[in-house]
């Protein structure tokens, strides 16, 4: 069976179909949204408790000063690193299968970093101080330290956030002109708002586009920077098992396979509820699955990279983290992470039939998720149970606080997202609709075949 | 500017860039003729000059110049609050780098985000000639005319080329 793009209806049956989501609110969305937000505000009040208690809530002691917290933060910059740099990767490489996934990976890239950011805040235990990571010569004669990796976090999250919104309204200022055209009231001021006054003349769409590659080629390092500056959190300090230069390029390509895995399933999600199943095809999967199987392989291969080194040189101090995670106390973890990163993910995704069976596609992509945070978690714990003197060694167990907490930005994540989803269409309209002017039909000896003309 | 703006809606490109042809063959310049679309159509399609843009100047300017920014707010910092030590130099480079990196990538966003809008000039809350009819894939073909009576003309021309509806605004 060959896999086409999809034959796409005419323009007022795409926007009826797209911004279908956006007029009618099912039960089930309501239901969907009240246990988000629960979730999200119990962590809320975990986070609270923690305030006015103090940090020995938490699990972490010395020497696990870090523990389930800064897992849950390295995770989320990895899951928001990945849609703006995936949808501006396949932007700049042209590719036109592209058009109906960029949105909903740029918005999952705003939401899992403001679920991230939040982390550095959780962290410092006294949130009401963290006025002192603002640059501002104050009374105290503080500056910042600009030498400190978690100053470098706060920059290049700044950029990020700021880089990603621009690119996630800008591109959609002519899909909020279409929902105000097709409304009415209070609605369409909203959507007038939005829309900023757009009638797509022939200069607001040049302009448009030429922003679109400049962003997307300024975001591009700019997405890499980030999450390459997470691991110089690790990289630059001394602790065995953190202090390797192989953590920038792995924990981007981590960040990139996670980000890919959560795209997949939200679009599996978001074709089934929003019924986009005449724009989002299996066609689509079947290419997402193909970058998920490289950035597996590439993860694999840097991991092993890391390992080798590692297991070869049989230096006391990460012998014993070796020891922990491959016989030890987390050896369940490493090896569900292993089954879930490689094991069972590479043999499966090789196959066509997998990749394009979305519920296989949705299950898998859930346990990429699970091991990937198992793998955060292994990066920050085990380098630390057994750091400093022997009599100082314990394991870390982590506390229903910090339960709530690793709860609160799942939660919170999929509150904006549903919201987000009744506000915005989850598909660019305007970017498909522009396939059919691009897509045509070519004739080659008795065949037709379709053809993309260059029109970008 | 919108006073004698006619306008004309087409079911699709091929009558658009058919108006475009008879505004331009009924002697109105190309810079008075402007087609407003759902989606973007190369200016190709329309016979129309291409339309200019200044982002690539803005971006690498702006890049630089938060390059800069960062680099002050650093070695600024580090110099108001020194802290000598032997062997340690007052600003350190590496760590300078990371900032001043980010930094001038935050401001070629910002920038060109901002020049993109200015570009496009929206925001737009003035009543400017649009039709509804543009969001569900029709096109519009538009043109500034500087008096009633080139109004009409460019509405003969548009209907000779098959518009659909035409109206005047302003």
């Amino acid at each position: 069976m060959k896999l086409h793009p999809p034959e796409l209806p005419a323009d007022e049956q795409i926007n009826r179909d797209v911004l279908m989501p956006l007029f009618t609110i099912s039960w089930r969305w309501w239901v969907m949204l009240t246990l988000a937000a629960l979730g999200f505000l119990l962590g809320l009040a975990a986070w609270c408790y923690m305030m006015s208690t103090g940090m020995w809530v938490t699990g972490i002691h010395r020497p696990v000063m870090w523990g389930v917290l800064i897992a849950n933060y390295v995770f989320w910059v990895g899951l928001s690193n990945s849609g703006t740099l995936f949808s501006a990767m396949l932007r700049l490489a042209g590719a036109t299968w592209r058009r109906p996934i960029t949105r909903a990976a740029e918005a999952m890239t705003v939401f899992a970093l403001l679920m991230a950011a939040q982390f550095p805040l959780i962290h410092l235990g006294r949130t009401w101080f963290f006025y002192y990571m603002i640059p501002y010569a104050n009374q105290r004669g503080l500056w910042w330290n600009y030498a400190s990796p978690l100053t470098w976090d706060l920059t290049a999250i700044m950029s990020y956030l700021t880089g990603s919104l621009v690119y996630l309204y800008l591109p959609a200022v002519p899909d909020f002109a279409i929902v105000r055209d097709h409304c009415r009231g209070l609605r369409r001021k909203l959507y007038g708002i939005l829309a900023l006054g757009w009638r797509g003349t022939r200069q607001q769409w040049h302009s448009l586009n030429s922003c679109i590659v400049i962003l997307a080629i300024l975001l591009l390092p700019v997405a890499v920077s980030m999450h390459t500056i997470v691991s110089w959190d690790f990289g630059v300090s001394l602790t065995p098992g953190w202090h390797t230069s192989i953590f920038g390029p792995y924990f981007v390509v981590g960040a990139i396979y996670s980000g890919i895995a959560l795209v997949i399933t939200l679009l599996v999600v978001i074709r089934r509820v929003c019924k986009f199943e005449k724009y989002i095809t299996p066609y689509h999967f079947d290419k997402l699955a193909k970058v998920l199987l490289v950035a597996a392989l590439v993860w694999f291969y840097l991991w092993f990279a890391d390992y080798i080194t590692a297991w070869y040189g049989k230096l006391p101090e990460e012998k014993v983290i070796m020891d922990i995670k491959n016989a030890g106390p987390y050896f369940w973890l490493q090896l569900t992470m292993m089954l879930g990163n490689t094991i069972v993910a590479i043999p499966l995704l090789c196959f066509r039939k997998f990749r394009t069976n979305l519920w296989a596609l949705f299950a898998l992509t859930i346990f990429i998720n699970i091991a990937m945070w198992i793998e955060r978690f292994l990066i920050v714990v085990p380098s630390l149970v057994q750091k400093g003197p022997s009599y100082s060694w314990s394991i870390y167990q982590a506390t229903w606080v910090e339960w709530l907490l690793t709860l609160y930005p799942f939660a919170g994540f999929c509150m904006f997202y549903l919201l987000f989803a009744k506000l915005a269409p989850l598909i660019g309209i305007w970017e498909i609709r522009e396939d059919k002017v691009a897509y045509t039909t070519k004739k080659l000896g008795v065949g037709e075949f379709s053809a993309i003309a260059q029109v970008e | 500017m919108t006073s004698n703006v006619v306008l004309g809606v087409f079911p699709d490109v091929a009558g658009a860039a058919q108006g475009v042809q008879s505004l331009l063959a009924a002697s109105f310049p190309a810079h008075s003729i402007d087609v407003l679309s759902g989606v973007p159509y190369p200016d190709e399609a329309f016979g129309l000059p291409p339309q200019q843009s200044n982002l690539t100047k803005i971006a690498p300017v702006a890049w630089i110049i938060g390059a800069i920014c960062g680099f002050t707010l650093v070695a600024g910092s580090a110099w108001l609050s020194r802290l000598p030590l032997a062997a340690k130099p007052i600003v350190a480079l590496p760590a300078a780098g990371v900032i001043t990196y980010e930094l001038a990538m935050l401001f070629g966003v910002v920038v060109t985000a901002f020049f993109t809008l200015r570009e496009m000039r929206l925001p737009d809350w003035r009543k400017s000639p649009y039709h509804y009819r543009v969001a569900e894939g029709w096109l519009a073909v538009t043109v500034q005319c500087r008096d009633a009576m080139a109004a009409t003309g460019a509405i003969a021309a548009l209907k000779s080329a098959g518009a659909e509806e035409v109206t005047r605004h302003g």
